[in-house]
């Protein structure tokens, strides 16, 4: 259901179908194109003006819903996309910022045995157990 | 004489004022109070809650804008609220 009316195209978008979200994406992207204008009479409903910037006629009003309906079904891919691969993305974050910091601790490990040798694995048997040899 | 048509002028400059009505649960407050912040050289503005909507009052529009301002404010204010 449109509305057309002094070079702006209104219509009503339904909350249940397009995140919020989204709406405000597509409305970002557009704000080069035309003048926009969100409201919300009716709950879970949202009214959309778009203004063209210059004058337009019907046809290309139509086209420039046309265009925005789109754009909004990409946002709302991307949207629901980000949502669903939530846990996973955060899991190889988690994984990728561990491994970094374990292989940093490990190589600091590593430096500090062999300096500091606390098992005594440099000293000589000789030096360690030499009179028990003797006697 | 001259007087008088300036006040007369000035009468009429004041009349002219624009209203918009910003839904609470779309637009936040703080975007529309950033886009007031950045277009208080070209309008007085005046803000005030009117139960669902934050009320944007604009008078003493300059001139060279006033054809447009109304557009412009609103599209800004949907900018700052997405951009914070």
């Amino acid at each position: 259901m449109n509305e057309i009316k002094n070079n702006t195209i209104k219509f009503l978008l339904d909350l249940q179908d397009y995140p919020l979200e989204a709406v405000y994406g597509t409305a970002y992207v557009f704000l080069d194109k035309a003048y926009l204008f969100l409201d919300s009479r009716l709950a879970k409903k949202i009214e959309v003006s778009l203004k063209g910037k210059k004058k337009l006629t019907k046809k290309q009003l139509e086209d420039l819903k046309g265009e925005f309906l789109n754009e909004l079904l990409n946002y709302t891919l991307r949207v629901n996309l980000a949502k669903y691969n939530r846990k996973i993305r955060e899991y190889i974050v988690g994984q990728a910022l561990f491994s970094a910091l374990g292989e940093e601790k490990i190589a600091k490990e590593n430096e500090m045995r062999y300096k500091d040798d606390p098992l005594g694995i440099a000293i000589p048997w000789e030096e360690k157990y030499g009179k028990k040899n003797s006697d | 004489m001259i007087l008088w048509v300036l006040l007369f002028l000035g009468k009429k400059n004041m009349g002219k004022r624009i209203l918009i009505n910003f839904n609470k649960r779309l637009y936040p407050l703080k975007g529309i109070k950033l886009a007031m912040k950045e277009y208080q050289n070209l309008a007085n503005f005046n803000l005030r809650q009117k139960g669902n909507y934050i009320q944007v009052e604009l008078k003493n529009i300059d001139k060279d804008v006033k054809k447009l301002i109304k557009d412009e404010f609103c599209n800004y204010v949907l900018f700052k609220s997405k951009e914070n």
